[in-house]
């Protein structure tokens, strides 16, 4: 079963923790053929997805990315 | 109380901001972006994509034409369902941070009713039929026992798809609605195709597959559209007399994007004169697919006493009309 972890470093503990809360619940809702989990260590957002074949790795980890992305973007403006 | 609403459950990408006023619905801003595919039609990846690229864009846009703070905002709702799965969980996951980072609660509101309440909210309608017509979705809704009951609906495709998926068929750019409009203004001969009105659904495929087979005739462009048109919201208007007569109503409003043609306007309008009851039509922004409609969404829910934790904002592709417990209205 192929696999992927992504370690995403913030600026802060603050700004990686609201990305955390925010693809919590995307983590928890199933996707089709792959599985994800992620954790928080410090301002380290750790992503770690397995799948039941490459492109279903590669589908979920571009999903999960984007919106990992989608948030970080977000909580920029509310920053500002 | 402010609230902003992000939509994003199929090509538009929608940023509202709204508050209460005399209770009614006060728009402050409500910026609209739409995917639009160099060709062919919507895909769900890429339209989600679209989204994730605009939100901040669009989110920033809308607060700047609100002239208000990001602080200010008391609320955020987004649409959590029905629609296309990436795009809802696009515009999902724009909410969520912000109202993580904003520290405000969160809702997720049903994209269809939030075209009934919107319509209430901005007209003087107080419990409607709503003849809902727009790309994805052709229902004929109403409220009645605690629930609002769709009573009629498309049995294949919406209303919307049916003309986008002519209109692409044959060169018509998208969003094909608009254009076959125009074009059906200069249509002279009325072409027959299926009525297809089975008890109280429809049916708009059969109608899409006949159109094709007179342009193939050699009828012309115009001709088909007018027919298109004439066929498809005759049924639409006689599906929605007959909820308005089942359920002794005397209001029809109109929502979705289909609701902003002149010509289905026109017909729902002459069939409620003649019925004695009074056609309502929001704005054209607040009929399509819009982030407006989705924060006073929001607001009446709030008001009602929802609330959400962040574990309940996951999507629903399939929710339902009726799934929705209505606990903002009585009867």
């Amino acid at each position: 079963m192929p696999t992927a972890r992504f370690e995403l470093e913030f600026c802060s503990f603050e700004e990686a923790k609201v990305i955390y809360e925010t693809i919590l619940p995307e983590v928890q809702q199933k996707i089709p053929r792959a599985k994800a989990a992620i954790s928080l260590q410090n301002n380290l957002l750790i992503l770690e997805i397995s799948a039941r074949d490459t492109p279903a790795l590669r589908a979920a980890s571009n999903s999960y990315l984007k919106w990992i992305k989608t948030a970080r973007d977000v909580e920029r403006v509310a920053r500002k | 109380m402010i609230a902003l609403g992000i939509e994003g459950t199929a090509h538009s990408l929608g940023v509202g901001i709204v508050t209460k006023e005399n209770g009614k619905c006060r728009v402050l801003s409500n910026v609209i972006k739409m995917h639009r595919p160099a060709e062919g039609g919507i895909h769900p990846r890429e339209a989600a994509n679209h989204h994730a690229e605009q939100a901040p864009l669009v989110l920033a846009e809308a607060v700047e034409k609100a002239g208000i703070s990001l602080s200010e905002v008391d609320l955020v709702s987004f649409s959590q369902g029905p629609g296309l799965g990436p795009c809802l969980r696009t515009a999902a996951t724009a909410a969520r941070a912000l109202a993580v980072s904003l520290g405000k609660p969160i809702i997720g509101v049903n994209h269809c009713v939030a075209h009934i309440e919107i319509g209430c909210g901005v007209t003087d309608c107080t419990d409607p039929i709503l003849l809902y017509a727009s790309g994805a979705n052709t229902q004929i809704i109403a409220f009645t026992n605690g629930k609002y009951r769709v009573f009629g609906e498309t049995l294949d495709i919406g209303i919307g798809n049916c003309l986008d998926k002519f209109a692409r068929d044959h060169g018509i750019p998208f969003p094909g609605g608009p254009e076959i409009e125009k074009l059906a203004r200069a249509g002279r001969k009325y072409l027959e195709l299926p009525y297809s009105v089975k008890g109280m659904d429809l049916a708009f495929s059969g109608i899409l597959s006949s159109a094709a087979q007179y342009i193939k005739r050699g009828e012309t462009v115009e001709d088909v559209c007018y027919s298109i048109q004439e066929t498809t919201f005759a049924m639409l208007t006689e599906v929605a007399e007959r909820a308005m007569a089942h359920t002794e109503k005397n209001e029809i409003l109109l929502g979705g994007g289909v609701a902003c043609n002149a010509r289905l306007q026109e017909m729902v309008n002459i069939m409620a004169r003649e019925r004695g009851a009074q056609a309502y039509v929001p704005p054209k922004p607040l009929c399509v697919d819009n982030g407006a409609m989705i924060g006073w969404m929001g607001i009446v829910m709030h008001e009602a006493g929802v609330r959400m934790s962040l574990a309940e904002t996951t999507v629903n592709q399939r929710y339902r009309t009726d799934d929705v417990h209505v606990t903002w209205r009585s009867g």
